[in-house]
């Protein structure tokens, strides 16, 4: 399955790699098997990520163990379920029995999850090997991985420039052909985003469709865990083995079993004939403010890909959401109002990290301060702010309301278009240290992702074209709640339709 | 007793304060950072009282990615799946005779 | 109990100065520990002393990526209690987040109720009339518990020991009006609470292992004055009587303070048993700034109309309604009904034995007695409860039976009842076997008697000169000769007779 690493531009690392799906297919019919896959997978690793970063560790013995499983159930001519065999990456924020979970941060140095996480069971069950645990923005906060206390993670398509964040080693690992799937958390466009600027597919599914006990969490109504893949078939297989009611997660969706069509999805060959989508006029790039938000090349190919999509037959309308517009505040105060609540745990008494101090507060300050990063700590603090008495109401209490009237703006626009367009990201990658002197700089980045997390909404961002440095440019479909078949259908007419123009 | 969001005084007493409830010890370079980056963090997120939220009658008790009438599912009342001290040994710092040891606990 | 007009209510809490009267006010909450299989939010079991950190589990440990879930059974105990207190049960209501930092409370926050309680708007009435109101009772986590070694106690310890078995036990909290005027009515409420709680099997209710734990609001006024003074809260009680004591002391403590030109802060207090009084934590505890916010892992709990009703109409009985079944249908005196509701165990028990005499009811008050009389003697000396002994409330019954009857008389039933506590006999068997049936012939005992007399002439004597006391001597006399078996009331009469010869 091997290749050589083929260098189009100098700063490009990346070794071409079937799809996971193809990858299945072949485990199936006795063509390869998944101890093969999985060598393959660290030979890769071993070639490749000493220059990228993506991984923190590796779970030689697991995977092995996993692979073995399948290959013996292949042989013995017993059914494999869905997408068995293929190696798969995890974002170092899933807790998986026996592993290191450190989140990217020193205040989990030495942690070792003494349980798997949901998701994990899945994977397990389903006969995917995990092969390692991939590099993150610390506790998921930031757009870029430019925030892990372990090293940054560069763009395989540019290694001058970010994967982006915050499942930049998820999203590097796949764009470099080191596995063909892997497992990251989006809680403001941290899948998304670097599927955008790495060309990649990346999904953040509905909230509540995919379990997040063992995920451990930055905003507990915000996250949710999601698939990155080469291409859209790959990542509806992946949403369809995660995805499903949990009892040990009180917030999993009882109505959350998908019954996906993942061979149809594979086979192709459909339009988009009577799909109504909605242009997101706060980011079409046409008006004023849109147009200074956005990157021109960003604009020309999300034009560009709404050509596509009326070429395929879908009629296109410009909707509004004003609430959009205030994204970036609203999730500032939600998300680290729970950010500081969630990470309150983290005081060096269980687990983790713990300062040297003569007395037990003394304790707490040092080891926070010692174990967190700046990112953190600023979030921390913002959130604790949003909270404290006195700026409750006019804070996290506006923020409610104003999350309140977002997800009844949707649910107005979805009663009159299928799905809903925008840009993935407003730039594509940029080049480390750019944006992170300013935090504001790089709050920004979340613009078009932020929604769909505020809402609960599932949302795909799949590759439309690249810019002049052939930096990819990632188009965002967005849909009503569980509504992922539809967004899998979408996207793979589009991604169809792009391959053949490119 | 509500502040308005327009005009927040971020001050080192108010740095002082959040950093204490939130139990970060912060340097004198960190201090001196936040006091730069807060106000303008403040002001971008302050913007939302711009937004006419006005539409919203309803009591926002909880509100999340989940339906607004999203309802809380009950577990039985039986023994989980961790076993008896099913984890206390997975981690350190290891207990003490069962316990886990706290320093001295004086007054904040 | 709710017998007593409220204007016969004796306020206690008086405290009298040169100055005027002061009245004590109260306010308790209480926190009751459900008596659940498992955890809150956790399915690990409830510890009952066991080993250091024996019952926890990555959810309790506060572990990173864990979610809380919620027991079902404590919700349903919760709404028990809340109904039996006359609350309203919300039909929505939801989970918060209260945030501090202390090694006891491993997430650094507790996920509680802060605005929209479980139960709202309920009563507790006391024996002397007084309406209590109950103005909430919320679910809650309990928090791990501490050993300070080094000392008594947190001041001057070297260092502390961390249990979280305790953390995550589910609390109801149950928060009464300022309606309590003295220390021996926040006792009061406690007793009657408790009793409530073990009836309705909610709580085991025991004070002293810290199943139930109170914390008193106490401020003081001017009899007349409409304002409330400035309350303390006043914790660390762990009895009734130090409820009582501990109430008393800090209202003099207020009152004296406010007499000498001070000022009561709002402060709490730790009660010390030993040196009975109470000492300020003032320092110890910062402005608490709990930072409330809705719990995101817990959307909204939604309890159906039908479903409360169902609850509602399936409430075990009351105590205040045995206390009536008992009074007024089956006629026992106040002493008696009391005992019986406030020893659960006991009327049970009775319960079970009126359930085998429903068509023989001049057998209740006669199984009442020896129930309240002599079998709760004999169990206080033996230090048992009524399970552990052999008699069943069949076996009670049939003694009581036979004493209605006549074929044994009270003194052979005392001889015989310890039998039957420890062996479980048949009464009947007993009485058959060793002949011990009651001696009713008449002739028969009027030879008994004439014997007894003709034996003690001195004694007949003195009876006729006067000292009638020494009835007593013949009966006993007579019951000696027949080894208690006389018919007591036959044999007076024979002896009255006799002696007015």
């Amino acid at each position: 399955m091997s290749a050589p690493a083929t260098t189009v531009a100098p700063n490009r690392v990346v070794q071409q790699q079937a799809s996971a799906w193809e990858l299945a297919q072949a485990i199936q019919n006795g063509q390869t098997t998944s101890l093969e896959l999985v060598e393959d997978a660290y030979e890769r690793i071993a070639t490749m990520d000493g220059t990228i970063g993506a991984f923190l560790s590796l779970t030689k013995e697991k995977a092995i163990e996993t692979a073995s499983q399948v290959d013996a159930d292949a042989k013995a001519g017993k059914p494999l379920k869905l997408l068995a065999g293929v190696p798969i990456a995890l974002k170092d924020n899933m807790n998986m029995t026996g592993t290191k979970t450190t989140c990217a941060s020193k205040i989990l140095k030495g942690y070792v999850s003494p349980y798997n996480a949901t998701v994990v069971e899945k994977l397990v069950a389903n006969g995917l090997p995990v092969v390692g645990k991939t590099n993150l923005d610390e506790f998921a906060m930031g757009s870029s991985n430019e925030n892990s206390a372990y090293g940054l993670v560069k763009n395989p398509v540019d290694i001058e420039r970010v994967p982006g964040g915050s499942s930049g080693g998820s999203a590097a690992a796949v764009a470099a052909g080191m596995v063909s799937l892997s497992l990251g958390s989006d809680t403001g466009g941290s899948i998304r985003q670097p599927a955008s600027l790495c060309g990649l597919v990346g999904v953040k599914p509905t909230y509540g469709s995919v379990s997040r006990f063992g995920l451990v969490a930055f905003a507990s109504s915000l996250d949710q865990i999601g698939p990155f893949a080469r291409t859209v078939t790959d990542a509806a297989a992946l949403y369809q083995v995660i995805a499903g009611h949990d009892e040990r997660d009180a917030t999993s969706r009882a109505d959350a079993t998908p019954t996906l069509d993942i061979a149809a999805l594979a086979a192709g060959g459909e339009d988009l004939k009577g799909l109504r989508v909605g242009v997101l006029q706060e980011l079409d790039g046409i008006s004023g403010d849109s147009k200074k938000a956005l990157q021109p090349e960003t604009i020309e190919a999300f034009h560009k890909g709404l050509d596509t999509l009326k070429a395929l037959g879908a009629t296109l309308t410009t909707v509004s959401l004003p609430s959009t517009q205030y994204s970036v505040p609203i999730y500032y105060i939600l998300a680290t109002a729970e950010a500081s609540s969630n990470l309150g745990r983290y005081d060096g008494v269980r687990y983790g990290h713990r300062a040297d101090a003569a007395n037990l507060h003394p304790m707490y300050r040092a080891t926070r301060a010692e174990g967190f990063g700046p990112e953190v700590k600023r979030r921390i603090l913002l959130g604790t702010f949003c909270l404290s008495a006195g700026y409750y109401d006019a804070f996290y209490g506006k923020a409610q309301q104003a999350r309140r009237l977002m997800t009844r703006e949707f649910a107005e626009t979805f009663a009159k278009v299928d799905v809903l367009v925008c840009p993935t990201s407003p730039c594509t990658a940029f080049k480390f240290g750019e944006k992170s002197s300013d935090p504001l700089a790089m709050y920004l980045s979340d613009i078009a992702t932020i929604p769909a997390n505020i809402a609960g909404v599932p949302a795909i961002s799949v590759p439309c074209g690249v810019d002049a440095l052939g930096l990819p440019i990632g188009l965002q479909i967005t849909g009503p709640h569980l509504s992922e078949a539809q967004l899998f259908h979408v996207a793979r007419a589009f991604e169809a339709a792009t391959a053949s123009r490119a | 007793m509500t502040q308005s969001t327009a005009t927040i005084p971020v001050t080192p007493e108010l740095i002082d304060h959040i950093a204490n409830l939130s139990r970060l010890a912060l340097s004198d370079d960190e201090k001196a950072k936040m006091l730069d980056e807060l106000p303008r963090i403040l002001g971008m997120v302050a913007q939302l009282s711009e937004l006419d939220t006005s539409s919203i009658t309803s009591d926002v008790g909880w509100v999340s990615g989940l339906p607004a009438d999203a309802s809380m599912p009950l577990r039985p009342d039986t023994e989980g799946q961790f076993g008896k001290r099913s984890i206390l040994d997975s981690n350190p710092p290891k207990p003490e005779d069962g316990y886990f040891a706290v320093p001295q606990i004086l007054e904040v | 109990m709710n017998t007593i007009a409220p204007a016969t209510i004796a306020p206690t809490g008086i405290i009298h100065t040169p100055n005027g009267d002061y009245e004590t006010i109260i306010g308790v909450e209480v926190h009751v520990q459900l008596n659940t299989t498992t955890k809150l939010f956790c399915g690990d079991t409830l510890s009952f002393g066991d080993a250091p950190n024996d019952h926890t589990c990555p959810i309790c440990l506060g572990y990173p990526g864990v979610l809380p879930v919620l027991n079902q059974q404590a919700v349903e105990k919760a709404v028990t209690l809340g109904l039996a207190l006359g609350c309203t049960i919300a039909t929505v209501c939801k989970f918060d987040r209260k945030h501090y930092f202390y090694p006891d409370l491993p997430k650094a926050y507790q996920i509680s109720q802060f605005d929209e309680p479980l139960c709202s708007n309920g009563t507790l009435t006391l024996a002397n009339g007084r309406v209590v109101g109950i103005q909430r009772a919320h679910l809650e986590e309990d928090a791990g518990k501490l050993n300070h070694v080094g000392a008594e106690g947190l001041a001057g310890s070297l260092y502390s020991l961390v249990d979280l078995n305790r953390a995550g036990t589910p609390l109801l909290e149950v928060v009464s009006h300022p309606d309590l005027r003295s220390g021996e009515e926040c006792k009061e409420y406690m007793a009657t609470l408790r009793n409530l709680v073990r009836c309705l099997n909610v709580c085991d209710g025991n004070l002293e292992e810290g199943s139930m734990r109170c914390d008193a609001n106490v401020s003081v006024r001017k009899v007349g004055a409409t304002q409330y003074g400035t309350r303390a809260e006043v914790k660390n009680m762990n009895s009734l009587r130090s409820i009582q004591r501990a109430v008393e002391y800090e209202a003099q403590r207020q009152v004296d303070l406010v007499e000498s030109g001070g000022k009561v802060v709002q402060e709490t207090r730790l009660w010390n048993d030993a040196t009975g009084t109470t000492i300020s934590m003032r320092g110890k505890e910062a402005a608490n700034d709990y930072r409330y916010f809705p719990e995101p892992d817990l959307p909204p709990l939604r309890l159906s109309v039908t479903w409360l009703e169902d609850m509602k109409a399936n409430l075990p009985e009351l105590p205040k309604q045995r206390y009536e079944r008992y009074t007024q249908t089956i006629g026992l005196p106040d002493f008696e009904a009391n005992l019986l509701t406030e020893n659960q165990e006991l009327g049970d028990y009775f319960d079970a034995a009126l359930a085998l005499t429903a068509d023989n009811k001049a057998l209740h008050k006669p199984i009442a007695n020896w129930l309240v009389g002599d079998i709760t003697a004999w169990l206080n000396t033996e230090k048992l409860s009524l399970t552990d002994t052999k008699l069943t409330p069949s076996l009670l019954v049939e003694l009581v039976t036979l004493l209605e009857a006549q074929t044994i008389g009270s003194a052979v039933a005392k001889q015989l009842l310890p039998e039957l506590l420890t062996d479980g006999a048949s009464p009947k068997a007993l009485v058959d076997s060793r002949g011990l049936g009651q001696i009713n012939d008449t002739s028969a005992l009027e030879a008994l008697v004439a014997q007894v007399l003709a034996a003690n002439p001195a004694e007949v004597e003195a009876y006729k000169g006067g000292k009638t006391k020494l009835m007593g001597f013949f009966v006993g006399q007579v019951m000696k000769a027949t080894q208690g078996k006389a018919n007591a009331a036959t044999m007076t009469e024979l002896l009255q007779k006799k002696l007015a010869e």
